[in-house]
């Protein structure tokens, strides 16, 4: 799999990636990457739009 | 492959997901419903991190037991002030003890204590990256209080945390910087923090949706 193919799995364009971001998701397992993954179906499940970035940032406290 | 470059893959998944979670409606029973998370998330907090400290110590991981150490003190008790803004929110503190704890919350939590116990402490850096690299906005607070009508005291525990997770983050990455990992280990913190961004984004869907609720309290009839 090419790292452009990755990227456009994962929604992300490689004009807008970092570098670094490219060679982390190059260097991924394909269990990690299969994570990464998860991450959007559950966010695509989820639906609904957003209103703007009033309200973004962390939404869970440690 | 550093930590930071894995944690960025996922910091706008997890943006959108907060985003929709405060802009959901009600606004007042989806607050409540993170606080009840939160407390079953909090109450791990502390154990979680005595746990990792003992394991580092068992290990000889002298560096990362100080690092757990210093943040169990900070951590301890962070559920007390849940129960504060729940009450304060117009929820019974009592209620927050005798729920059924989220599957959500057991399943985030679960996975540290698998890995810390069957695997390697360092596990846990993973998890609080996540956390403590994506701390809630300082706007967020005045947001919910005009949009729930609830008294800003029912938000303390979202306040305290806007300059307490910025402060731990920056700690965190000063202790990983220093660390010289094996590779598998190396492995094992991505998994981490890649599973807890899941099931951040995960449990704050639920909350959205509204399907958190748990009907019977705790030892109530089955």
């Amino acid at each position: 799999m090419t790292d452009q193919s990755r990227l456009a799995q994962l929604g992300m364009d490689l004009q807008y990636a970092t570098e670094e971001q490219v060679a982390v998701v190059e260097s991924l397992s394909d269990e990690e990457l299969g994570l990464l993954l998860k991450i959007k179906r559950r966010l695509d499940d989820a639906g609904g739009d957003v209103e703007g970035h009033s309200m973004e940032g962390g939404g869970v406290v440690w | 492959m550093t930590l930071q470059a894995v944690v960025s893959l996922v910091v706008r998944d997890l943006s959108r997901a907060a985003a929709r979670m405060w802009q959901a409606e009600p606004a007042r029973e989806r607050y409540r419903a993170w606080l009840e998370i939160s407390h079953d998330l909090l109450r791990a907090t502390a154990p979680l991190l005595a746990e990792a400290v003992a394991e580092c110590v068992r290990r000889g991981e002298g560096r990362l037991a100080a690092y757990y150490a210093e943040q169990l003190q900070e951590e301890y008790g962070h559920e007390d002030w849940v129960a504060q803004d729940y009450a304060a929110a117009g929820g019974d503190p009592a209620h927050l003890g005798q729920r059924v704890p989220a599957p959500v919350a057991a399943r985030l939590a679960g996975a540290q204590y698998y890995w810390l116990r069957h695997a390697h402490p360092v596990a846990l850096a993973g998890h609080i990256a996540v956390l403590e690299w994506h701390p809630p906005r300082p706007n967020l607070v005045p947001t919910l209080v005009r949009r729930t009508g609830l008294p800003r005291t029912a938000f303390s525990t979202l306040e305290r945390h806007i300059d307490l997770d910025a402060g731990h983050g920056r700690r965190l990455e000063q202790a990983l910087s220093g660390m010289d990992l094996p590779v598998q280990w190396r492995r094992l913190l991505t998994t981490s923090a890649l599973t807890s961004a899941y099931g951040l984004v995960d449990l704050m869907a639920d909350i959205a949706q509204g399907t958190t609720e748990n009907p019977q309290p705790a030892g109530g009839e089955p």
